[in-house]
C-alpha cells in the first residue's frame, strides 16, 4: 500500500494553497460537530469529503477505503458498546433499547463526518505545509520545530527499525514465540539507543550550518484563490443551512 | 609552497567523554585552493578531526587557528568559523531535517541573515552546482542515498564556504555517482573552494588529491604527496594503506623495462594504458 504521506505530496491538490485545504476541513469539521441534524448532515459531509478526495484530489478508493477501515473498526466497537443495554430489571441481562440505538447511529455518524474531514486534510496536504500554516498563524515556533523534527525522525527510526527487524527476521529472531518476545526487546532498545546518537549527530550538524535559536528554512509560496475560498464559503453555507432545514 | 594556512591545528589532543582517546597531539594544516584527502582506518580520528576543524569539538588541550588566530569558542566566533568552513556528515539522514529539499538547503543560507532575495539565489545557484535541480521540490526522506548526498552538499555550498570538509563523500555511492561526485569536487576545487574529505578508497585518494594526510590511531602518521606517500612501504604497512593499482603496476614497470627513471607515475587508468600502450 502507498503511505499516505506520499499521496499528500502527489495528489492533484497539492498545489492549492493549504490554507484554503484547511479552511474548508475546519469548517466542514466544526458543521459536523455543530449541527443538530445529525443523520442527513453528517452524512452530507461525508459524501461530499469523500467525493472531494477521490475525485479531485484523486486519491485512490482502495486506499481511501482501507485507511476508513481502521477508524471505523473503532466507532464500530465504540458504537456496539452503547447500543447495548444491561439491566436487571428485563427478563434478558442484554438488551437493545431504541434510545441506545439511535445513539449509537449518532455516533457513527459523527464519527464518519469527523474522519472523511481529517483524511481530506491528511491527504492532500503535505505536513511542511500544515507547518508553514501553523507559523502563519502564529504558533510559537518551538512547537513548529517539534511538529517538523518529530515529523522527519518518524522517517529515519521507521528506516532503522525495519532494517533492524529484517536483519533479526534474517537470523530466525522471529521464528519462535519466545524468540519474538526477546527480539521485539531487543528491537525498542535498539531504537531508543539509535534515536539518542541520532539526536547527538543532528545536533553537530544542526550547529555546523549555524543553527542557533529557531529553524528557518524557506517557503516557495503559491497563491490564494478567491474562487476556492468563496467556494469554501458556498459550501459551507448550503450545508448549515440544510442543518436547519433537515 | 608559502601560502598561509586557512585552518591549523597546533597539537590538538580529545578525549570522549567515554575515555577513548581520538585525538593526541595533532599538528596539521589546511591551505589556501588544497584538494587533501585524509586517509586512516575506522576509529583513526578523521571525523574528530574534521569537528574540530568548524568548533563542533573544543580541544582538550592544544589550539586550533583559523586565519592565524586562535578560534574562540563564543558564538560570534564559531559563526564567523562555521560560515567559512562546512563538514558535509557521513550519513547524509542526520543532516537534512526538512521535509522538503528546497526548504533544507535554505536552511543554511537563512541561518548567515542573508535577505530572501540573496537566500533564493544562492540556493537556486547550490542547485545547479550540484546538478539537482529536478529534486527542488521532492520530499527528503524519498531520496536514494546519493541523491540524500547531493542535497547535503548543497546545503553547505549554500553558506559559501572557502573550507568544504566532506567526510566519506564516496561510503555507499555507485561508481558512476563517486565520479560525479568527484567531478563536482574539482568543479568546486577550480573556483576556489579547498576540498578536505575523508575516505578508504586509495585509489581515489591516489588518483584525486593533491596532497595526503595519514591518520593512524589518533595521530597524523605522514603528509605528503601522494607518490611519497604510496612509495612508503613501512607507512602503508603500518597504517593498513594498499598501494593503489596503478602505481604498483608502474613500479613493476620500472623495475623490469626501461622507463626513465623521471616519469612521472600514472595517476589514474587512462594514463597507465597510454603508458602500457607506448611500451608493448
Amino acid at each position: 500500500m502507498i503511505a499516505p504521506d506520499t499521496l499528500a505530496y502527489t495528489n492533484r491538490l497539492v498545489k492549492t494553497h493549504p490554507a484554503e485545504k484547511c479552511l474548508l476541513a475546519a469548517s466542514m469539521l466544526c458543521l459536523n460537530l455543530a449541527t443538530p441534524a445529525v443523520m442527513p448532515v453528517c452524512c452530507m459531509i461525508f459524501c461530499f469529503m469523500c467525493c472531494l478526495t477521490i475525485f479531485k484530489a484523486r486519491i485512490p478508493a482502495v486506499v481511501y477505503a482501507k485507511l476508513l477501515l481502521t477508524p471505523l473498526f473503532f466507532l464500530c466497537v465504540g458504537a456496539g458498546t452503547v447500543m447495548i443495554d444491561l439491566s436487571a430489571d428485563h427478563f434478558a441481562f442484554i438488551s437493545i433499547s431504541s434510545q441506545g440505538l439511535h445513539t449509537a447511529i449518532i455516533i457513527v455518524c459523527r464519527g464518519l463526518g469527523a474522519v472523511s474531514c481529517l483524511l481530506f486534510l491528511c491527504l492532500t496536504t503535505p505536513v511542511a505545509d500544515i507547518t508553514w500554516l501553523l507559523a502563519k498563524l502564529r504558533v510559537p515556533g518551538l512547537l513548529i520545530e517539534l511538529l517538523d523534527l518529530t515529523y522527519r525522525c518518524i522517517f529515519i527510526l521507521a528506516d532503522s527499525a525495519a532494517t533492524i527487524t529484517t536483519a533479526q527476521a534474517s537470523r530466525l529472531g522471529y521464528a519462535t514465540m519466545n524468540a519474538t518476545n526477546r527480539s521485539l526487546g531487543t528491537l525498542s532498545a535498539a531504537c531508543i539507543i539509535r534515536s539518542f546518537v541520532n539526536a547527538r549527530l543532528m545536533q553537530q550538524a544542526f550547529d555546523s550550518r549555524c543553527g542557533e535559536g529557531p529553524m528557518r528554512v524557506m517557503h516557495t509560496p503559491c497563491p490564494i484563490s478567491k474562487k476556492n475560498i468563496i467556494a469554501v464559503m458556498m459550501a459551507s453555507i448550503i450545508i448549515a443551512a440544510c442543518s436547519f432545514i433537515g | 609552497m608559502s601560502r598561509p594556512y586557512i585552518i591549523e591545528a597546533q597539537n590538538v589532543s580529545y578525549t570522549y567523554p567515554d575515555g577513548t582517546t581520538a585525538l593526541s597531539t595533532v599538528s596539521t594544516g589546511i591551505k589556501q585552493g588544497e584538494k587533501i584527502a585524509v586517509l586512516g582506518e575506522n576509529g583513526a580520528g578523521k571525523t574528530t578531526l574534521f569537528l574540530h576543524f568548524n568548533g563542533i569539538l573544543r580541544p582538550a588541550s592544544g589550539t586550533i587557528l583559523f586565519n592565524d588566530k586562535t578560534v574562540l569558542y563564543d558564538r560570534r566566533s564559531l559563526r564567523e568559523l562555521r560560515s567559512k568552513i562546512q563538514i558535509v556528515f557521513q550519513d547524509p539522514d542526520t543532516q537534512l531535517f526538512s521535509a522538503r529539499v528546497y526548504q533544507d538547503i535554505s536552511f543554511g543560507a537563512l541561518n548567515l541573515g542573508l535577505p530572501q532575495d540573496e537566500v533564493k539565489r544562492r540556493v537556486d545557484a547550490a542547485l545547479l552546482t550540484v546538478d539537482i535541480e529536478h529534486l527542488r521540490d521532492k520530499v527528503t526522506h524519498s531520496l536514494s542515498h546519493g541523491e540524500k548526498k547531493r542535497v547535503a552538499i548543497a546545503g553547505a555550498l549554500v553558506m559559501n564556504p572557502e573550507v568544504l570538509i566532506i567526510d566519506e563523500p564516496t561510503a555507499c555511492v555507485d561508481p558512476r555517482h563517486q565520479q560525479n561526485l568527484l567531478d563536482l569536487f574539482d568543479k568546486l576545487n577550480s573556483k576556489g573552494t579547498t576540498i578536505l574529505l575523508s575516505t578508504h578508497d586509495v585509489e581515489l585518494a591516489w588518483q584525486w588529491a593533491d596532497r595526503l594526510i595519514v591518520m593512524h590511531k589518533g595521530t597524523i602518521a605522514r603528509e605528503g604527496d601522494p607518490y611519497t606517500i604510496f612509495s612508503n612501504e613501512h607507512l602503508t604497512q603500518k597504517t593498513g594503506l594498499c598501494k593503489p593499482l596503478a602505481l604498483e603496476v608502474f613500479d613493476a614497470l620500472r623495475q623490469q623495462t626501461s622507463i626513465p627513471s623521471d616519469a612521472a607515475p600514472p595517476r589514474n587508468k587512462q594514463t597507465l594504458l597510454a603508458m602500457l600502450n607506448k611500451k608493448l
